[in-house]
């Protein structure tokens, strides 16, 4: 022994020797498994309670022979082994150092290096060798599971349909996922080893050239997301939406280029946007043909009305100069009856149907006038609008007791004038169709909900039969048409168009055959536009 | 009825009618005479004879002269030249644009009012389809007419 060891170690090989704690430390605490071999008795090992405890056994279950591990070690392994016994032992320069398996116990494989030294005679005949088994399982596991990740990823870019093109500092590409031969139109791997920036037009090229030399290299492109042209091999070029990002490798920088092609979606995009355009306008076209008819079948009616009162101017002429005039009785009842009923009762029907159609067209002329003007949108105030609809129609709700009531309502997005005409219509109608036979309850109330401001009309009146609450929005529908309900029957198609023109929308509930719900939507402000409006509860009793 | 006291300067001008429903020219007739005007009424069935009239064009009688006044009544959707586009060449006219225009439509439509107004029209009439409405109308336009001064063509 040297006299230049430190003396802690000097203390920790008399230890060894003398005290069993010491060993059984290092044997079982420090390494998962060792082993002594005598190699001039091959069947003479000494295996650790470790060696054996890492394949599942306990110190009694596994007998110290060398048969026992060259059984339970895996067959493939067992030739490397001992091949590296020969050449430790012929070449103590030639370490005794691998990677092997062993069964467990319980049938799985464990990992262990298994590294040794022997120990020589004077001659240098190994006599000994002293063996320690590390357990490399997990590093193992981690190996394994790396390559399937790899696996995973390769595959993900492969089955990407996108180009997926990886770019050097150099601006060279180094690979290229099946689809980039797809979207340039030739083998992917002819593309590898050109510059990435032969992958577009001259003038692009150039563009991303000079940012290049501007900024010393390609590193000005990490993160960017550009639409530009790309050029397919065939001379084509395509828009493409391009996301660039960088990662490192033990190489250094490299680019990943992601180039999607998004040339059928601009194309779509433009047909949509054509078509939108044609279909408004054959729309205004209809509108303006609807409006241009009504307006010509009125100029009729005015013929009707006027030719009819002249009728009647005539008829009191003619009965003023029968004044005095000698007729039998029976001329003189047979004009009568002409004069005092047939024609006036005729002239009554021209006179009542001409007014009845001036009042239809009029409908008609209003309701195409609605799909026609200008929506002056803004942020309202409901709870004010609905108070201006109450106090218009107060005589009404006065004249027939009805109780109103409001409650708080959320602002929305619209036209102060065509909402306050949807109020107006909705509340007109629900006192319109109040049963007689009960008190009138009319009830406003809203809520928010999400990006739609949501507004409820009821009313407890005669109610609608289910099967008849889509026809009520019809043009013309009327609930009764003989009875004495007045109305050109058109007010709830006016309120329905003007709620598709604010993107809102309107449906009616009832239940119990009592009273109508209607449920009104009309988009709600963005927070930004909303400014500071202080809410009240209405309760109005009349 | 009162009858108005005019300055002899000042003659009744007279009423030129563009009307293309030969019904509705009659009843406006009938009701300004009904209101107690004495001017002379000249109806156009289109705006076009209308035009040929103005530009001395045409073989109407009498023709237009420039010693006398007019006031024009026009109706908007005619056959051959509109009201409105007989309106835009007339206000476009160095001498002619002296002429009051009032437009005399069934047509309530504030945009329809507005385009005309800015074409220049001096008044904007709305015939009722209800005849009671309608004889109202007229007779108070009438009225208007009597107590309406226009400069003379010419100048």
């Amino acid at each position: 022994m040297s006299t230049q060891e430190h003396h802690l170690k000097q203390e920790l090989l008399e230890r060894l020797g003398s005290d069993p704690l010491v060993f059984r430390y290092l044997e079982s605490g420090a390494l998962d498994g060792m082993w002594y071999w005598d190699v001039q008795q091959p069947k003479h090992v000494w295996l650790s309670p470790g060696y054996k405890a890492l394949f599942g056994y306990t110190d009694d279950e596994v007998p110290n022979d060398s048969d026992w591990w060259q059984q339970n070690i895996h067959p493939d392994d067992l030739p490397l082994v001992l091949d590296n016994f020969k050449r430790h032992f012929k070449d103590p320069g030639c370490p005794f150092d691998q990677v092997v398996r062993y069964r467990h116990k319980q049938g799985h494989l464990v990992s262990v290096r298994c590294r040794g030294v022997a120990t020589r005679d004077e001659s240098g005949r190994a006599v000994r060798m002293l063996g320690t088994h590390t357990e490399v399982s997990e590093l193992n596991r981690l190996v394994e599971e790396l390559q399937h990740r790899k696996d995973h990823l390769t595959n993900l870019v492969k089955s990407i349909p996108d180009a997926v093109i990886t770019v050097g500092v150099d601006g060279v590409i180094e690979d290229a996922n099946p689809a980039s031969g797809d979207v340039f139109r030739t083998d992917a791997k002819t593309l590898i080893g050109k510059p990435v920036l032969s992958l577009f037009p001259p003038e692009v090229a150039r563009a991303i050239d000079i940012d290049r030399r501007n900024t010393g290299g390609m590193d000005f492109l990490k993160g960017a997301v550009l639409a530009i042209d790309a050029l397919r091999s065939d001379g084509e070029d395509f828009r493409a939406a391009v996301s660039i990002n960088a990662f490192r490798t033990a190489e250094g920088h490299k680019f990943v280029w992601l180039l999607k092609d998004v040339s059928p979606e601009l194309r779509h995009e433009k047909e949509r946007q054509s078509l939108t355009r044609a279909l408004e306008e054959k729309n205004r076209e209809l509108e303006s043909i609807i409006y241009a008819s009504s307006h010509d079948l009125r100029s009729p009616l005015v013929n009707l009305q006027g030719f009819g009162r002249e009728l009647r101017h005539a008829c009191e002429e003619i009965r003023g100069a029968l004044n005095g005039v000698e007729l039998t009785d029976q001329q003189q009842q047979k004009l009568h009856s002409i004069l005092e009923a047939r024609i006036p009762e005729a002239l009554g029907f021209i006179d009542a149907s001409s007014r009845k159609m001036d009042q239809l067209i009029r409908g008609l002329l209003k309701l195409s006038r609605l799909g026609r003007e200008e929506l002056h949108l803004k942020v309202l105030d409901m709870n004010k609008l609905v108070q201006d609809v109450k106090n218009a129609l107060e005589f009404s709700l006065r004249e027939r007791e009805v109780e109103f009531e409001v409650g708080d309502l959320p602002c929305c997005i619209g036209d102060e004038a065509l909402l306050n005409q949807v109020i107006t219509n909705l509340i007109d109608n629900a006192i319109k169709y109040l049963d007689p036979a009960r008190r009138g309850h009319i009830k406003v109330y809203g809520r928010a909900r999400g990006r739609q401001s949501e507004y409820t009309i009821e009313d407890n009146g005669i109610g609608i039969p289910h099967g008849m609450l889509e026809k009520i929005f019809e043009v013309f529908h009327r609930l009764n048409p003989q009875s004495d309900v007045k109305g050109e029957g058109l007010g709830l198609s006016i309120v329905r168009r003007i709620l598709d023109r604010h993107n809102g929308s309107i449906r009616a509930e009832t239940s119990d055959g009592i009273g109508i719900k209607f449920i009104v939507t009309v988009p709600a402000p963005r927070p930004s536009e909303m400014n500071n409006s202080t809410k009240k509860v209405h309760h109005a009793g009349i | 009825m009162l009858e108005f006291e005019r300055n002899p300067h000042c003659p009744p001008p007279t009423v030129l009618l563009a009307e293309d429903d030969p019904g509705h020219a009659r009843l406006i007739q009938s009701n300004l005479r009904e209101s107690g005007i004495k001017n002379p009424i000249q109806h156009f069935e289109d705006g076009a004879a209308l035009l040929d009239f103005l530009h001395a064009k045409s073989d109407a009688a009498p023709a237009l002269d420039f010693t006398n006044a007019y006031v024009l009544l026009l109706d908007i959707r005619m056959p051959k030249v509109s009201g409105d586009e007989a309106l835009a060449k007339i206000k476009e006219h160095s001498q002619l644009r002296l002429i009051p225009v009032v437009m005399l439509t069934t047509t309530d439509d504030p945009k329809e009012i507005r385009r005309c107004f800015e074409l220049g029209c001096n008044q904007y009439v709305t015939k009722p389809v209800d005849y009671d409405q309608f004889v109202t109308v007229i007779q108070r336009l009438g009225a208007f007419l009597q107590i309406t001064c226009v400069p003379v063509l010419g100048g």
